[in-house]
C-alpha cells in the first residue's frame, strides 16, 4: 500500500530545527569520536553522515531532557560496528593510519599535543571495538559507567568489565610504546 | 557487582588520554566537506519532508478520485496546469480587420 510510505509522521517545524543546530554544532565531535572509535580517515566522513541521518530517523525517540552527544556515541558506535561487520575483510592494519610525529622536533608545545594525540590515537588501536568504545566514553568523554551501559545497550556488568579490560590492554600498549621509543 | 576491582591507569597512560580529551573537536577536520555537508543535509531533511508531502498528496488525491469526488485530484491537475495563452486566445477572437 503507498499509504505505508506516509507511516512515519513529519517532524515539526521546531523539531526540525532542533535537529539542524544539533547536526551544526556536533559534527565535529561525532567526527572525532568515529577516529577515537577507529574509523579509516577516508571513511570518517560518510560515516559521520550515517550517523546523523540515523539520528535524524529516530529523532523522535531522543529525550531531548538527556546530553545529546552520549546518544550520538551510541549512534556511532552502531555504525562503525554494522559498517566493520559488512566490511570484515577489507579491514586495512589501522596502526599505518597513524603518522608519529619526529621525536627530535618535539620542542614545540603544539606538536608535542600532537604526538600525544597519535600516540593515544595508537594505544586505542589496540583495544577491540566493544571495548574501545566503553574506553572512550568513559575516559576521555568523561561519561559515568551507567550512562555508558546504557547508551551501548549492554548491561552494567559488562560495561564494567569492559572497561577494566580496556584500561588493562591501554596500559600494556602504552608501556610497550615507551619501553620502544626508549630502546635505542 | 565487579568481581575485580578497576586498575587505574598508568601515569603515562593517563597523560595520553588527557592529551586526547583536550584536543579540539575539529581537529583533522575538513570544513569544506563538513559545510557541504551542512547543507545537504538541511536539504535531505527538507527533501524527505517534501516527498512525504508528495506522497500524501498523491495519496489524497487517488483515494479523492476513487470516492467519485474527484475534487482533489482535479485541482491538483488545474494547480499544475500552464496558464491558459490569454494573448493568443484573445488574438484568435479578435475580428479580422
Amino acid at each position: 500500500m503507498a499509504q505505508t510510505a506516509v507511516s512515519r509522521p513529519l517532524l515539526t517545524p521546531e523539531a526540525q530545527q532542533r535537529f539542524t543546530s544539533v547536526y551544526r554544532a556536533e559534527f565535529p565531535y561525532v567526527w572525532k569520536s568515529l577516529g577515537r572509535l577507529g574509523a579509516r580517515e577516508r571513511e570518517r566522513e560518510d560515516l559521520a553522515h550515517d550517523v546523523f541521518t540515523t539520528a535524524f530517523r529516530h529523532w523522535d525517540a531522543y529525550d531531548a531532557a538527556r546530553p545529546v552527544r552520549p546518544w550520538l556515541f551510541g549512534i556511532a558506535y552502531r555504525v562503525l560496528l554494522d559498517f566493520r561487520r559488512k566490511r570484515q575483510n577489507q579491514m586495512e592494519d589501522v596502526m599505518e593510519r597513524v603518522e608519529l610525529a619526529d621525536a627530535a622536533r618535539s620542542a614545540d608545545d603544539a606538536l608535542a599535543a600532537q604526538q600525544a594525540w597519535a600516540l593515544a590515537a595508537r594505544a586505542l588501536d589496540a583495544l577491540e571495538l566493544d571495548r574501545r568504545a566503553v574506553f572512550v566514553m568513559h575516559e576521555i568523554d568523561e561519561r559515568p559507567i551507567p550512562e555508558v551501559a546504557q547508551e551501548l545497550g549492554i548491561p552494567l556488568n559488562t560495561a564494567y568489565s569492559r572497561l577494566r579490560l580496556a584500561r588493562r590492554d591501554f596500559n600494556q600498549k602504552v608501556a610497550e610504546y615507551q619501553t620502544g621509543r626508549m630502546a635505542p | 557487582m565487579m568481581d575485580e576491582p578497576l586498575e587505574p591507569l598508568s601515569a603515562a597512560a593517563l597523560t595520553l588520554v588527557l592529551a586526547e580529551r583536550a584536543r579540539p573537536d575539529d581537529a583533522g577536520l575538513p570544513v569544506e566537506a563538513v559545510l557541504a555537508r551542512v547543507s545537504s543535509t538541511v536539504g535531505l531533511a527538507t527533501r524527505a519532508a517534501l516527498w512525504t508531502k508528495v506522497v500524501i498528496g498523491a495519496v489524497s488525491a487517488v483515494v479523492g478520485a476513487g470516492l467519485g469526488g474527484g475534487g482533489v485530484y482535479w485541482r491538483m491537475t488545474q494547480q499544475a496546469a500552464p496558464p491558459a495563452p490569454v494573448a493568443s486566445a484573445a488574438a484568435a477572437s479578435a475580428p479580422d480587420p
